[in-house]
């Protein structure tokens, strides 16, 4: 019985009826931020049904759906509404106060909260176009993940 | 048929038969578990046909941070305070609705025939936290990878609602002041308001910037305090006071922890659905409503709950603020307690805080704050970004 045991922990089934092919990253938001460390806005896409998850889930929220793959996004959409925060909400953020968030729709059709960058509130305008772009400096800290942000589209990143 | 037959043909689903309230504010000195004790003491005080120890059956609470004090497993500690040990006692965690959540389950033990009679409260101990600390534990609250990972937290959240509700209705920052003036003069009145401060619109509207559009005196303080109800089977509450106050229906919804994933972000869909629920099970319409205590953790919350709760149009609640209807001697008066602004917001403490004023407005005990002939009432309590949402609707018996 032990050795039945010790070896579906080997072969990394989970018993829960999810299989995880060794080739394809796990569906998990610590993969998602590995990607972005990789500069690559990735969501989940449900084969079944066409949802596309951002951030990624093992089920598709919309039709239960175990069958995901990866899809690469191209990082545009719009400005559904924001705030200008002078209040940093953890500490790491203390010196970009006062800095712009908001909620994005991307051309996919997911909705990505993020900062954006490069802006002052009166740039800001409901409905305007955004770009992603990419920090690839690892917190020293738990979760150790990078970070994506956004700003005005006419402006390409490097 | 008598006023009580009439009332009692829709069955109640409970009967609140005493309630409590700590003074919210900052209490330093006292634990988590004696902030309750002051409300149990006053919910007993109320009662005196109430034998704690024979009657009692169960105890729910609300509690969301252990961190508040260095004390979890809240439900062993709060039963013991209250003298009930040893006893079934659970605790509830739906983040800034945790007690309203305590009363659903409790309300639905009691249906379920577990229980007769149960004591049903919360309590949250916030200020031994630095500021720092607290907005740190207030992020755990957002959907932490996408939300506070991204810079976004409790006020940013809210601010984009407010954001988008401007965008959509032309509401100004000034319209929103005027509401955190309203109830903040009617928190002097509340003994248990510990931040009670009247403030002109001038003070509003110069103070602090946290997230635009929303200001410090727009917002609600960070707090200590405990509250509690004792909450029985309809038919048995006369035993235990000549005026109960009858719990006509409840409604809850739970929404994705992320705000980002919202469809639209002036509509509000778990609140809405609480209280369609609400409404449904108590067999009553918004304008039989009398008076009410909303979840204003920010002044732009209660301009929004107006809405939710059908008291108007959705886009209509400044105006409906406007007309006076929700200030003291209007239609229905909303936060004669002062709400959150003025008691500040005990996370786990809010929820059956608003049903402590609303007992007392119901069974004519409000003292200056009475709104004359009070027979119905209704709270809105909401957690977190608009996610999870309860609404209760109470009468009084007779």
């Amino acid at each position: 019985m032990l050795e039945v045991l010790w070896s579906l922990q080997l072969s990394g089934s989970t018993g829960g009826g999810i299989e995880v092919s060794e080739k394809t990253p796990p569906f998990t938001i610590d993969q998602f931020y590995k990607f972005v460390a990789e500069r690559k806005l990735m969501g989940a896409r449900c084969c079944k049904c066409n949802n596309v998850m951002v951030p990624p889930r093992m089920l598709c929220n919309k039709c239960y759906s175990q069958d995901i793959e990866w899809t690469e996004l191209r990082g545009k959409g719009r400005l559904l509404t924001y705030t200008e925060c002078h209040q940093p909400i953890m500490a790491e953020y203390k010196s970009m106060v006062p800095y712009i968030i908001g909620v994005v729709k991307l051309e996919e059709g997911p909705q990505i909260p993020t900062m954006m960058r490069n802006l002052k509130r009166e740039d800001v305008q409901i409905g305007m176009e955004l770009i992603i772009d990419f920090d690839t400096k690892p917190s020293p800290e738990w979760p150790f993940w990078t970070h994506y942000f956004f700003i005005r589209s006419h402006i390409t990143p490097p | 048929m008598t006023k009580e037959e009439h009332n009692m043909k829709r069955k109640p689903l409970a009967s609140i038969v005493t309630a409590g309230c700590s003074i919210f504010g900052k209490r330093d000195g006292l634990l988590t578990r004696e902030l309750f004790a002051e409300a149990v003491s006053e919910a007993y005080g109320r009662c005196p046909n109430l034998d704690p120890q024979k009657d009692i059956q169960a105890v729910f609470v609300g509690h969301a941070d252990p961190r508040g004090d260095r004390q979890a497993h809240m439900a062993a500690v709060l039963a013991d305070v209250a003298g009930l040990s040893p006893i079934p006692s659970i605790r509830t965690e739906n983040a800034c609705a945790s007690s309203s959540v305590a009363l659903r389950v409790a309300v639905m033990s009691i249906m379920a025939g577990f229980y007769d009679v149960v004591l049903v409260g919360g309590v949250e101990k916030m200020t031994l936290a630095t500021p720092r600390q607290m907005i740190d534990a207030n992020s755990e609250y957002m959907d932490f990878p996408m939300e506070p990972w991204n810079g976004i937290g409790m006020v940013n959240g809210f601010a984009l609602y407010a954001v988008a509700y401007m965008h959509k209705y032309g509401a100004t920052e000034e319209d929103f002041a005027r509401v955190a003036v309203k109830s903040r003069k009617n928190g002097v009145l509340n003994p248990k308001a510990g931040w009670a401060n009247e403030v002109t619109l001038d003070q509003v509207m110069s103070s602090r910037m946290i997230s635009y559009p929303i200001k410090l005196l727009d917002s609600a303080y960070i707090s200590d305090g405990a509250s509690c109800v004792v909450i029985t089977k309809p038919e048995l509450a006369r035993r235990f006071t000549d005026n109960p106050v009858d719990i006509l229906g409840l409604g809850f919804c739970v929404d994705t922890i992320g705000m980002y994933e919202r469809a639209d972000f002036t509509t509000y869909t778990a609140p809405i659905l609480a209280a369609l629920q609400a409404y449904e099970m108590a067999g009553v319409k918004p304008q039989d409503i009398n008076v009410v205590e909303v979840h204003d953790c920010f002044s732009f919350h209660e301009v929004v709950a107006y809405e939710v709760l059908g008291l108007c149009k959705p886009g209509e609640g400044v105006h409906f603020f406007n007309t006076g209807a929700t200030s003291p001697g209007g239609k229905v008066p909303v936060n004669t307690s002062g709400g959150l602004g003025s008691k500040g917001h005990p996370v786990g403490a809010t929820g059956t805080g608003q049903v402590y004023e609303l007992y007392l407005q119901l069974t004519g005990q409000a003292g200056q704050r009475q709104v004359p002939n009070a027979e119905v009432g209704l709270n809105h309590n909401v957690g977190s970004v608009m996610v999870s949402a309860a609404v209760g609707i109470y009468r009084r018996r007779d």
